[in-house]
């Protein structure tokens, strides 16, 4: 399967009369796309705004971080929840439009989200703090049970991207990246003297606001399958996970996956990437028994020498990447373990919530208890009424100024537990 | 006059009191540098000096583990140090012990920085690397030359308050406090080039080592415990109230057997406890709550359990080094096995 | 492999309690912490854990409910419920230490949470067969 991923560099974003692209700058018209978001009855209000680098703004609460993107050739982008679902996933040609994102804000539950900075201290550890965001804001109509909420802001976020990802598709690229995994036999082949390495992807899936998507499909329900690795970056998976928004991968982060960008970067070289392996994080005690013994056993068919694993989430999540680990390494595959460190304020603790002998190689994301300063901003995208009481927050915490301390917790995406960032914790 | 004081702390053989025979030695202060104190005072140039001298005989310090700490902490406090200095203990584990305890109540009742140095394998070391800086050494007196720069480097930076660096940097032993920086690659690039390195069987470092257990596979259940002869092991220290054996209160060395054949209960008439890590008050009172030996009279007289074996072993837990702990599980085994005890009831504190 | 009628929830979220007490049995305790303790308990007295007693990435001092079902069982199983049970304590008792769960919550919020912990609940329901 080979993709071709054209990349238009955007340099501003702004609102207009129309909406589109031209010589890097993004157009909005603000109406039109209000009253696309406004077409679910769930929403009585939504408003754009925007947020450049270097802005004093601050963001939050935030859901989810969107990357727009299309389909030039054949086949739907999001297949399953905006798109069709079609054979041409992760194959052909993508436009995206780099440097921009789509970000959703709004309440959602009373905890949880998270904090952008456009600029201060914060910014060094938020990805989000270095693109031209277009927030949208919305707003739900009384009443709504939580989780016809989250789904309605989850698609509010995707349909605003797919409609900017659209003004991309008859636009010539800056930059053209090709992708391609064979089917498993000539990908053996290909590189048969490089080690066979795979990416064991653990899809968050622990229930409501914990959920994330394939091809539509609830994590929950899926067990542990093969995935061509190009098929992430045409939206195959979108997050619906709530939780904790240091560690919390949004759908920005699997259309970006790391791992699968970084392996890429290595194939033919000194690795050959055969390919990803998906798994999740259930509740069921008897589903992390099976889907651990299904990773494995799908490690060692596809001979792979050595995998890479990545979380989502702490506590119930480290048993599945722990169970995982052990399983693979037994069945003879090598593990290298990515994740984030929760060891309290002052880095004493424990790091994870469960460990084994076999995870002798792991990667750092940092640590997300560290505690930050967060200087007041001269303007607010949402609310930060919320602030105390979101996660990484504390009673208290606030300042009457607008500034606040809190943990790295309550930035998004500072301690992403795939390796997004160069954020990392050593002992001292 | 010195720009900045010290207050150096060491035990009675490198205090040049005695060796194992003067180890019962008290806490005294020597208003003058001593033994290890003459490198440092080398080391660290004029506008530091040593004002005193506190020297504590091991054994002392063990016994009498809460008054020595007392007394030790108000001798430091009379000399108003800008820096606390202890040992290097090197592998002397209860002189490491001692080191770790007095340093660790001299930051936190004086605020006072402390910072001492022993052998990664001093059982002081998993006491205290997470709260007391502590130099890596060698296993004997002979590294302490090697150490003397990297003591120095610490008192100065401690005394000025500068920001002291990692252990690889600054030479002191992993405190396990995890503190966030940005690497030069992210952390997936780190992972893949971790994963290659594995693979090809070359020396990798990880981010997050794992603790270790030692994990025991648990024996096969009992099937019929009215059958069965029942022993009791304790860590908590019990010994007969003078102590026959000289078990220390912490960083034991040994443990004893000791008989309760004929016996209904544990008297405090006879036994006391000699550990250095619990609020032992309750326990002096009654010695039952470790060796519950009342119960399992009666048990064994309702035929609940077949027979208590007639002797119970007891060492002190806190701070004795996991080897030696297993040298002690190993013997303590072996005699249980001969004598056909079926099970142990092992009694932590 | 399971009859809904054996297994037993243990929560302090009365949502679960009210939804489910009809069909099995539902110990309803009054703290985060009690429930912990109360399916330690259990499990030390011959059931064994059917869902990870950390459920949600939610840290144990970001909220204020948690139900753990139990069924019972022996064995090996019971060996690893012991083993994972006495480290989500561990972990529990960790987190209150680096910070204690805020004493209350505004309503809205509260009902946020019982709502995520019955979602849990119901997700693994129909696993229960």
């Amino acid at each position: 399967m080979k993709l071709e991923l054209g990349k238009i560099e955007i340099k501003d974003i702004r609102f207009g009369d129309k909406s589109c692209v031209d010589d890097h700058v993004l157009s909005i018209n603000k109406e039109e796309v209000e009253r696309l978001v406004l077409e679910d009855d769930k929403l009585i209000g939504c408003h754009l705004e925007l947020a450049k680098p270097g802005e004093k703004t601050r963001i939050t609460p935030v859901k989810d971080v969107i990357e727009p993107r299309v389909k030039v050739s054949g086949g739907e982008i999001f297949p399953g929840v905006i798109g069709k679902v079609s054979p041409q996933v992760g194959s052909g040609r993508t436009h995206a439009l780099s440097g921009c994102c789509v970000v959703t804000v709004g309440r959602i539950v009373g905890f949880q989200e998270g904090v952008i900075d456009m600029s201060g201290p914060a910014a060094d550890y938020c990805p989000f703090s270095k693109t031209l965001n277009v927030c949208v804001v919305i707003e739900p109509k009384e009443g709504l049970e939580t989780h016809v909420y989250e789904r309605a802001g989850r698609m509010a976020g995707l349909k605003v991207a797919t409609y900017l990802g659209e003004l991309a598709r008859n636009i010539e690229p800056d930059t053209l990246e090709v992708y391609e995994t064979k089917p498993i036999l000539e990908q053996a082949q290909q590189y048969p003297d490089l080690p066979k390495i795979g990416y064991v992807h653990m899809l968050q899936s622990q229930g409501l606001l914990h959920d994330t998507y394939y091809y539509g499909v609830d994590a929950k329900q899926i067990v542990p399958t093969f995935m061509y690795p190009t098929e992430i970056m045409d939206g195959a998976i979108v997050s619906g996970n709530c939780v904790a928004p240091c560690d919390k991968v949004t759908s920005y982060h699997h259309l970006h996956n790391p791992v699968i960008e970084d392996l890429y970067r290595h194939h033919g070289k000194d690795l050959n990437f055969m390919g990803v392996i998906l798994t999740n994080e259930n509740v069921f005690l008897a589903d992390k028994e099976r889907h651990s013994d299904m990773v494995a056993k799908l490690c060692q068919w596809m001979g792979l020498d050595g995998v890479l694993i990545t979380e989502e989430g702490y506590g119930n999540p480290d048993t599945d990447l722990m169970m995982n680990c052990k399983k693979v390494e037994r069945a003879g595959t090598k593990v290298c373990l990515i994740t984030d460190e929760f060891p309290g304020k002052d880095g004493k603790s424990a790091s994870l919530a469960d460990t084994c002998d076999e995870a002798t190689a792991l990667a750092s994301c940092g640590q997300g208890n560290a505690t930050l300063h967060f200087p007041a901003m001269d303007k607010v995208i949402g609310t930060t009424e919320y602030i105390e009481s979101q996660i990484g927050g504390w009673a208290g915490c606030m300042n009457e100024d607008g500034s606040f301390e809190a943990e790295l917790q309550i930035i998004i995406a500072s301690t992403i537990a795939n390796g997004y960032n160069k954020l990392a914790a050593k002992g001292y | 006059m010195a720009a900045y004081r010290i207050v150096h702390y060491l035990n009675q053989f490198f205090g040049g009191i005695g060796g194992e025979d003067k180890a019962d030695y008290e806490p005294e202060v020597q208003e003058k540098v001593i033994g290890p104190g003459l490198a440092l005072a080398q080391g660290l140039g004029d506008d530091y000096e040593i004002v005193a001298t506190v020297i504590c005989g091991d054994n002392y310090f063990g016994e009498n583990l809460d008054e020595a700490t007392d007394t030790i902490v108000e001798m430091v406090k009379r000399y108003h140090p800008d820096v606390f200095v202890a040992g290097p203990a090197f592998n002397a584990g209860r002189y490491g012990v001692a080191c770790g305890t007095i340093c660790k109540a001299v930051e936190e009742r004086l605020g006072i920085p402390v910072v001492s140095g022993m052998y990664k394998e001093n059982p002081g070391t998993d006491m205290f690397r997470q709260d007391v800086i502590l130099v890596e050494t060698g296993n004997s007196a002979a590294t302490m030359r090697k150490a003397v720069p990297k003591f120095v480097n610490l008192i100065r930076k401690l005394a000025a308050g500068e920001e002291i660096l990692g252990p690889a940097e600054e030479g002191y032993l992993e405190r396990g406090i995890r503190v966030n920086y940005f690497a030069d690659e992210r952390g997936s690039e780190r992972g893949i080039q971790m994963l290659l390195k594995k693979i090809a069987g070359e020396e990798f470092s990880t981010d997050l080592p794992m603790p270790k257990f030692d994990r025991v596979p648990p024996a096969e259940a009992i099937k019929d415990m009215s059958k069965a002869t029942i022993a009791i092991v304790t860590s908590g220290g019990i010994v007969p109230l003078d102590n026959p054996d000289h078990i220390e209160s912490s960083n034991a060395t040994k443990f004893g057997w000791y008989p309760i054949e004929g016996m209904e209960k544990m008297s405090k008439d006879d036994y006391t406890t000699i550990h250095g890590g619990y609020d032992r008050q309750f326990v002096m009172e009654d010695p039952n709550l470790v060796i519950p030996l009342d119960v399992l009279r009666k048990k064994e007289k309702d035929g609940e359990i077949g027979k208590l074996y007639p002797y119970f072993a007891s060492t002190t837990g806190t701070g004795t080094a996991t080897n030696s702990a297993a040298k002690f599980g190993t013997d303590i085994g072996k005699k249980l096995v001969e004598d056909h005890v079926d099970a142990v009831i092992l009694v932590s504190t | 492999m399971y009859e809904r009628e054996k297994a037993i929830i243990i929560t302090n979220n009365d949502r679960v309690f009210e939804a489910y007490k009809d069909e099995m049995q539902v110990i309803l305790k009054q703290t985060y912490e009690e429930v912990l303790i109360a399916t330690r308990d259990m499990v030390y007295d011959r059931h064994i854990l059917l869902t990870h007693p950390q459920a949600s990435s939610l840290k144990p001092n970001q909220t204020p409910y948690r139900s753990v079902i139990v069924y019972p069982g022996s064995g090996e199983d019971a060996m690893k419920a012991i083993l994972l049970i006495e480290k989500c304590l561990e972990v529990y008792r960790r987190w209150q230490e680096i910070a204690p769960s805020p004493a209350s919550y505004p309503k809205k919020v509260e009902d946020d949470f019982k709502t995520i912990d019955l979602s849990i609940v119901q997700n693994v329901m129909p696993r229960i067969v």
